[in-house]
């Protein structure tokens, strides 16, 4: 279970307002399920609201689609922090309805 | 001088001085009247007993706020994370599959052993104590060496669920055991080409399609036994894998199927009386290993070709450690849907009650499975359900009596 840092540039290039830049970090959580298909948002936006397919996609794929699909109510929530807006230097956590726990970052490369 | 020294008592002295002076009035009849003397009374405060002292204050133990958070569900508010991040261990990497040179071959999806009838006994381990009592139920037809897919059928009207179940033999669909073990558990769109088949082959997609569309007419929801019957095919087990097939793309959505999410319908079509409100993925569950019911038991089994992946390779490894009966194919169908069923809940679940209900409704469907093929569905059953979390998705091999949570039982 990871994130590349592929996917995390692809998110923060998003113009969501939902994405946190202050100085030289970047914040943001978001809501991921399976639930009657994939579907991607970010916390405080609705289902209405949501992250483009390809996105959602990539991270069911990197979370493991059978560890959502055991989550309660087919849910996972994600959030991250990047320090200098790289995602290279990013730090997240999931919570896969146990509280959070790390979510190791996949650098392209190594 | 009397009525003077009756308002000096009454008014001069304070009563409530601690010591007053009193003077003793004579009788009103004494004669010669005495010169009355005053007499000192020291009244003292009243006396108060002590009460003991309270013992010296405790300090309380400081609160701690509880570290782990409570919700069940994760959270889904915007709070933005604290910048002290727990900076994540590194994962060791996995690879995808077992490199073929690794690979000896599944020892108990390969026909030989999976019939046992050729000769080539399962490795049985940690099951031998829990072997079952002699099957009933005759053992079907040997399979047969070519793949056979039912024809579609004209679509019609339902008839009542048996109408199906008639005339079905081991002609009907055939399937590889490891790429329809992959497809059962694994996502749409990671399916290996060859897995996806079960998906994407006409023989299963369009009677799919077909059934997505009537479904969406339907006025009511769907029981198990009438979405079968609504799929109108001859062929009972391609029936069951047509019912995955819809009842997975309605649950998950489906890129080949074409069913996106939109809002949370599933419910107005399948009925939440059958199989319970909490996940719509327990339909899919259901008719996939209902699926495997009848595709074993039955024989309708080809040989392995390709390379499993190491999700197959641990399935295939839990099904050699359940009973098996040397005689009767059911059996045989039976260690193959256990051990799906016990993978998965003993890999990814969290609650011993959502296991316990997933093993109750897995024997339900293994049932389901048997009589949709017109096969004697009375067991006894013995299903092992895992303890949740308990295997390890990294092991090639996975020991079920270690994992084992209880077995359930039907008759």
């Amino acid at each position: 279970m990871k994130i590349s840092a592929n996917l995390l540039a692809k998110i923060i290039s998003l113009p969501s307002p939902y994405i946190q830049r202050r100085s030289n970090t970047v914040r943001f959580t978001l809501v991921l399920t399976v639930e009657e298909g994939i579907a991607c948002r970010f916390a405080a936006a609705s289902w209405a609201d949501l992250l483009p397919d390809d996105i959602a996609s990539d991270l069911v794929t990197q979370i493991g689609w059978k560890r959502i699909e055991h989550a309660p109510a087919r849910l996972t929530v994600i959030r991250c922090t990047l320090s200098n807006a790289n995602p290279n230097q990013a730090q997240c956590q999931i919570d896969l309805g146990s509280g959070f726990e790390p979510l190791a970052i996949q650098i392209e490369g190594v | 001088m009397l009525q003077w020294l009756r308002w000096w008592n009454r008014n001069v002295v304070p009563p409530s001085q601690s010591t007053r002076t009193v003077i003793l009035l004579p009788p009103a009849n004494s004669d010669p009247p005495e010169r009355p003397q005053p007499i000192v009374v020291v009244e003292h405060p009243p006396v108060v007993e002590p009460t003991p002292a309270p013992p010296p204050a405790i300090d309380p133990e400081p609160l701690v706020e509880p570290v782990v958070e409570p919700e069940p569900v994760p959270t889904t508010t915007q709070q933005v994370i604290a910048a002290e991040v727990v900076e994540p261990a590194a994962l060791p990497e996995i690879p995808p599959s077992i490199p073929p040179t690794d690979w000896r071959g599944p020892a108990y999806f390969l026909p030989g052993a999976y019939t046992l009838r050729w000769g080539i006994q399962p490795v049985l381990q940690a099951s031998r104590a829990r072997s079952l009592p002699p099957a009933k139920y005759p053992a079907s037809t040997p399979a047969q060496p070519s793949r056979q897919t039912a024809t579609k059928s004209p679509p019609s009207t339902s008839g009542t669920f048996p109408f199906l179940l008639a005339n079905d033999s081991a002609s009907g669909m055939r399937v590889d055991p490891v790429l329809f073990t992959e497809f059962l558990i694994t996502r749409e769109e990671e399916l290996s080409p060859a897995a996806a088949r079960y998906w994407t082959d006409h023989a299963i997609l369009d009677p799919s399609r077909d059934l997505s569309e009537k479904l969406l007419q339907v006025e009511s929801p769907l029981t198990p036994a009438q979405l079968l019957a609504e799929t109108a095919q001859p062929d009972a087990a391609l029936a069951l894998v047509v019912c995955h097939s819809v009842a997975r793309a309605f649950a998950r959505g489906s890129t080949i199927l074409k069913h996106k999410r939109t809002t949370p319908s599933f419910y107005r079509y399948f009925d939440p009386n059958s199989l319970g409100a909490a996940d719509p993925g327990d339909w899919y569950r259901f008719f996939g290993i209902a699926s495997i019911a009848a595709l074993a038991s039955r024989g309708s089994i080809e040989r392995s070709s390709g390379t499993p992946s190491r999700a197959v390779l641990q399935i295939d490894s839990l099904a050699q450690q359940f009973p098996a009966s040397t005689d009767d194919l059911r059996y045989a169908a039976l260690a193959w849907a256990n051990a799906v069923q016990f993978w998965e809940w003993g890999t990814y679940s969290r609650s011993p009650q959502a296991v316990r209900t997933s093993a109750r409704q897995s024997l339900d469907a293994f049932c389901f499975g048997l009589r949709a093929i017109s096969a004697d569905p009375s067991g006894p059953w013995r299903w092992s359900a895992p303890k949740p979390a308990s295997l390890n998705p990294n092991d090639a091999r996975l020991d079920a009596s270690a994992s084992l949570l209880e077995i359930q039982e039907a008759a």
